[in-house]
């Protein structure tokens, strides 16, 4: 392609005999969103780094930027040509100022010595220009919510002469709002000319913002085109390789007596006057745009995050659940968002991740552990959840994402939990494996557990749940019944009554 | 599981292969201190020697790497010895002597200028004797396990990062030690109670004995119990653990307090092997401590690391140390030593896993 | 501009000195004096001095247990020099200056090049600098001192003499350690390498991935350090005219206890040379007050142990107050 911005051919590299990338093209025009899709392990992040210079491909590799011809890149040169990549950790300084954050790069570039804040001032306020926002220069971005510091980043980019922007799952933590004005600004910056690479993995929003897409699998590119001619079902058996079908969740539950009842909790600032019913064998789903205070909810639930008023009953008896030890031995248990940094300790075993929730039950004679018993629960989990690992004594930072997960159902369910609080349970999965943890979820809610389901993914609670919360600005919104319920229908309803700040 | 015994295997292994390390190393060290100074390295009385001073130094370590686990440190363990052995000291003098001794003008005594009973004192004896002497004992860990715990409200319920905590304290508990003893030291304590730090038991000398029940207890702690699987938990990653129910306040607390129980067990063997006690004695422990923890696989930032390999370093760096005794290293060139220990076993302790993750992704 | 700093933690350390003086000069008549301010400026410059370094390095996430080492054989090898051949108090802080730099080298190495902790490695190098020194020193005191170093300490820039008493001014010292305090504020608030140092504090990551030189940076950082305990162990010598070499060596903790004192944190990032300076102030006063009431020396200790858990207390609840509590879970 000749008017391409970049032109990858031929992208191979292997890590230990494994190929991460196989003969990979790529063609990105300017003034494009081009959104490169992907499950883990699919090669995405490898292609990125290879544009961006931090990854050198095999020879034969032929990347063309601007019309200059590259068979490598190292980092300097790539940011020469105007590649710039907004990682998803941002790589902001936290403790310095919008105007400095901004600015570094370019100072850094240009070789200055000294700088000087009206200098600095200058160069953020271009930035801020050109991308088409508001920022507070003298606000120091530690400071700010992650949306505003990703724009922050964006202004950044644009500063060294970015005229590519890389953009690693930007929108992973962020609500509808800021993904509304990201896009925008995005929008902006494509009518501007610049070129977008979008790496993402939620499908609503790669149709929404996509110009083009390109999907890899196991290291090989298998599809590009324009993002009109393809639909959902298609992009997820291009990714994945298999048919996926979502169907409705029909399966009964008592309504006899709630299991989890919620009156009124209210917590300032987070939620106020919060109200439902949690049944034995039942899936609520809980969703809404960041910032509404699920999580924040569920802590509370689980004791982390003591509600300032409201009754919480279980079994039809108020508790008062002032720590996550209280929540558990009522019978509370709660699978955090963030696995990796909240649910898993990486560098221990499995066998210790798992034990980790009841090892005060394991203590025997002498108040030692029973090993014995130990061996028992691990075995059982790993067989019961269908556990991907040699043994028990592998470090759990050496599974895939799924597997992860896996373990840490297995450690509360070790727990025997009468309510289990999933939140986000399939971030960060393979959409094969995604299906594998719903069933997982399924039957456990056949055992008679009470499942909240907390999730960002308005399909996969239309497609799990047996009734919808939808919770909005901290109040429970509306009340939905799963059956007649389509993932559409859920995001306008998320969609309304919005308030503009 | 079928694959139970290949892990079992594989585990025993990795096991065996860090012990061959540390045995190796072991094996090196002496024999090249036993080859230069055949005579005197081996000698019974060096070897007496080493077996006496190796314990206190041993426990200290061992209160270190429980600190260490959990993710922090314990710069205070030297000044806390100091100030427990005081305080027992006291107690002791007081109990001992109570009889024929205005206790009174003891402790001015002591204010103003160094202590020792004076000759006339006569100490109880007998039945009575053994009581104070586990007392005195009692006592000691009593007060360092105040200062462990004080050590670990800072930590856990004041949240203050360790490193700083543990600085403030050192600090403290020195100035605690200086106000009461102004700098003097105390000595001359009764036989009975000397006999834990000097004594031996058929043979063996008695602080050895104290020293393996002190790692026996460790370890056994450590692997064997909820409280030591939390200890691992929260150095790893506190974050995890409090969302797995654990407490992680009462956790680090505990953790303190072991350490400052263990630091009381110190100070009595160092006080009951010299027969004194001072502001100031046993610093350069400290940095010692932290070089033979790390030897024994833990990172600074816990979470990892076993009592034989931490036992390993204590047996080793005490060779060392006899070995400069022997040769006659003066003090400072030895403190040139350690230093440079320290930052060898750090550069080796970093560099080794991302060497061998090199080697790994290569294959 | 004006409101974030009277929410800021240097203006509440201003009111603490503040209130904390007006206190102690209730209770002494002699503290409030001239004379006694201009001393405490003046005793307090080398801890100063050195503070602001440290402050430095602490700026970067980093600490540095060994500048009292760097500091004493700096001052050692400068006067042992200057015994022998002519010359002048110049010659004696490019002396010290030089073997300071070079230590930090060694530091700055060490990190840079193998990535260890640098609470290790720099307790690690305390006892090596420290025990190097000793062995090869034959005699490792020096009474004997040129003139010229302590009749530096004894100059003022600007002085007044009391009816028939004595002058009264500010020390050489004391302006020595303001002009560093100037140079290090100016290179850190307008110069890229005091944005680098910042960045590295703030986040380490993203500053190798900017593009920060962090070799050079951290060169700069360690051997800035070590040349400011150069500098100031001549103004030490300067003050108390003899080299000794245990004097400085327990300085750590008070140096570090200010710089916390003062604001940075241990993680790095944050933190002002004016709250360094503050910092010191505050532990110089306390000590001074403590003279003032006849509370014998070896409460000392004590009363600095005290200090250093309740500002770190402080500093710490301060931290808890800006997380939110769902925040802090989450982290």
């Amino acid at each position: 392609m000749d008017d391409a911005f970049l032109c990858l051919e031929n992208i191979s590299k292997s890590y230990a005999g494994v190929h991460a990338l196989s003969h990979v093209d790529l063609a990105l025009r300017a003034g494009e969103v081009h959104c490169l899709v992907g499950e883990n392990g699919s090669g995405k992040s490898t292609l990125i780094k290879v544009v961006a210079g931090v990854v050198q491909p095999e020879p034969g590799a032929s990347i063309r930027i601007r019309g200059k011809h590259f068979t490598r890149l190292n980092p300097i040169e790539s940011m020469r040509e105007g590649v710039q990549v907004i990682y998803q950790d941002l790589s902001l300084f936290p403790n310095l100022t919008v105007a400095e954050n901004i600015a570094i790069n370019q100072c850094l570039e240009e070789g200055r010595k000294l700088v000087r804040r009206s200098q600095m001032a200058a160069i953020a306020r271009e930035a801020i220009g050109q991308v088409g926002t508001e920022l507070d220069l003298d606000a120091r971005v530690g400071e700010l919510p992650i949306a505003r510091q990703q724009i922050v980043a964006i202004c950044r980019s644009i500063t060294r002469g970015g005229k590519l922007i890389i953009m690693d799952e930007p929108t992973s933590s962020l609500g509808r709002r800021d993904i509304d004005y990201l896009f925008s600004i995005i929008r902006n910056m494509k009518q501007r000319g610049l070129a977008v690479l979008f790496v993402g993995h939620k499908l609503n929003e790669i149709f929404e913002i996509a110009d083009r897409v390109s999907v890899l699998r196991d290291g090989k590119k298998v599809w590009t085109s324009e993002i009109g001619a393809l639909n959902k079902e298609q992009l997820i058996e291009l990714m994945t390789g298999r048919q996926i079908s979502a169907s409705a969740y029909a399966k009964n539950y008592s309504t006899g007596k709630a299991l989890l009842e919620v009156r009124g909790l209210s917590k300032k600032g987070q939620y106020s006057d919060v109200s439902f019913r949690l049944y034995p064998g039942e899936i609520l789903g809980l969703t809404g745009l960041i910032g509404s205070g699920r999580t924040e909810l569920a802590l509370s639930l689980f004791g982390l995050n003591p509600p300032d008023s409201g009754k919480i009953l279980i079994d039809g008896e108020e508790c008062r659940i002032g720590s996550a030890e209280k929540a558990v031995s009522l019978g509370l248990c709660y699978v955090p968002e963030n696995r990796l940094t909240q649910g898993l300790f990486m560098e221990h075993t499995i066998s210790r991740n798992v034990i980790v929730t009841v090892i005060h039950q394991l203590a025997r004679t002498f108040g030692l552990l029973d090993r014995r018993r130990i061996k028992s629960i691990n075995a059982t989990w790993i067989k019961e959840l269908a556990i991907r690992t040699p043994s028990a004594e592998l470090a759990v930072k050496q599974l895939s994402g799924g597997n992860q997960q896996r373990v840490v159902l297995a450690k509360w369910l070790e727990r025997k939990p009468r309510i289990l609080i999933l939140d986000g349970p399939t971030i960060g999965v393979d959409v094969g494996a995604k299906q594998e943890i719903h069933e997982i979820i399924k039957s456990l809610a056949e055992r008679g557990i009470g499942i909240l389901m907390i999730s960002d993914e308005a399909a996969e609670v239309a497609a799990n749940s047996h009734r919808i919360l939808l919770m909005k600005d901290g109040r429970i919104g509306e009340e939905l019944d799963a059956a007649g319920t389509t993932e559409s229908q859920i995001l306008v309803k998320l969609g309304e009554r919005q308030e503009r700040q | 599981m079928p694959s139970d015994t290949s892990s079992r295997k594989r585990r025993a292994v990795a096991l065996s292969a860090r012990s061959a390390t540390y045995i190796i190393a072991f094996i090196v060290v002496f024999a090249v201190l036993a080859i230069l100074q055949p005579t005197r390295f081996l000698s019974r009385t060096n070897i007496q020697q080493m077996a006496f001073q190796l314990p206190e130094f041993g426990v200290l370590a061992l209160a270190m790497m429980v600190a260490m686990l959990s993710g922090g440190i314990d710069l205070s363990i030297t000044f806390n010895t100091n100030l427990s052995g005081i305080v027992s000291a006291l107690v002791l003098l007081a109990l001992a002597y109570g009889g024929s001794v205005d206790f009174k003008s003891l402790l001015q005594g002591i204010m103003a200028e160094g202590v020792a009973p004076p000759a006339t004192a006569i100490p109880s004896a007998g039945i009575a004797m053994l009581g104070i002497v586990l007392l005195t004992v009692l006592t000691a860990m009593a007060v360092s396990g105040l200062c462990g715990l004080l050590n670990g409200m800072l930590v856990a319920k004041v949240k203050i990062p360790p490193i700083l905590a543990t600085l403030g304290t050192m600090k403290l508990y020195e100035g605690i030690s200086l106000v009461i003893t102004r700098g003097s030291p105390i000595t001359n304590f009764p036989k009975p109670f000397l006999f834990i730090g000097s004594g031996t038991l058929l043979h063996i000398p008695f602080p050895l004995i104290v020293f393996a029940v002190c790692t026996a207890f460790v370890s056994v702690f450590l692997r064997r119990t909820p409280l030591g699987f939390s200890i691992y938990a929260v150095g790893e990653n506190p974050v995890a653990a409090r969302f797995s129910g654990l407490h992680n306040e009462s956790i680090l607390m505990k953790t303190y307090l072991v350490t400052g129980l263990l630091v009381g067990v110190a100070a009595v063997l160092m006080i009951t092997r010299v027969d004194s006690v001072k502001v100031g004695y046993g610093n350069s422990y400290l940095l010692q401590a932290v070089m033979v923890v790390i030897l024994g696989g833990v990172s600074d930032r816990g979470g990892s690391g076993t009592v034989l390999g931490v036992v390993f370093g204590i047996l080793i760096l005490r060779m060392i140390s006899s070995g400069f005794n022997i040769i006659g290293f003066s003090n400072d060139f030895r403190n040139v030593i350690w230093g440079s220990m320290l930052v060898l076993v750090t550069i080796v302790n970093y560099a080794v896993p991302v060497i061998a993750e090199r080697l790994k992704a290569r294959r | 501009m004006r409101r974030a700093f009277l929410r800021s933690h240097e203006f509440v350390l201003l009111l603490i000195l503040i209130g904390f003086s007006v206190l102690v000069s209730v209770v002494s008549r002699a503290f409030f004096t001239a004379e006694n301010i201009f001393d405490i400026l003046k005793s307090s410059s080398i801890m100063g001095t050195m503070a602001i370094g440290v402050f430095v390095v602490m700026l970067s996430g980093g600490i540095d247990l060994s500048f009292p080492a760097i500091a004493t054989a700096s001052m050692y090898v400068s006067v042992r020099i200057l015994q022998r051949f002519h010359g002048n108090l110049l010659l004696a802080f490019l002396f010290a200056s030089v073997l300071g730099v070079a230590l930090g080298c060694v530091n700055a190495f060490l990190i840079h090049r193998f990535k260890i902790p640098t609470l290790i490695v720099t307790l690690g190098t305390a006892s090596i600098f420290h025990g190097t020194y000793l062995t090869l020193a034959k005699v490792p005191h020096i009474y004997s001192v040129p003139p010229y170093f302590f009749e530096f300490s004894t100059k003022f820039i600007f002085s007044w003499t009391k009816k028939g008493g004595p002058t009264i001014g500010l020390s050489t010292l004391t302006f020595m350690m303001l002009a560093i305090a100037v140079v290090t504020w100016l290179l850190l608030r307008f110069t890229m390498l005091g944005k680098g140092i910042y960045a590295i504090g703030g986040n380490m990551e993203a500053a190798k991935r900017a593009g920060f030189n962090i070799m050079k940076l951290q060169f700069f950082i360690y051997c800035y350090v070590g040349l400011l305990s150069g500098l100031a162990s001549i103004q030490y010598v300067s003050l108390v005219r003899h080299v000794h070499p245990y004097n400085l060596m327990g300085m750590q903790l008070d140096v570090i206890a200010a710089v916390v004192l003062g604001g940075a944190s241990l993680a790095g990032g944050t933190g002002t040379v004016l709250g360094t300076l503050l910092g010191v102030w505050m532990i110089y006063l306390i000590r001074n007050s403590l003279i003032l009431m006849r509370i014998p020396s070896y409460w000392d200790p004590v009363v600095i142990g005290l200090i250093i858990v309740a500002s770190t207390a402080i500093n710490a609840y301060r931290m808890q107050l800006r997380k939110s509590e769902v925040r802090t879970i989450n982290a």
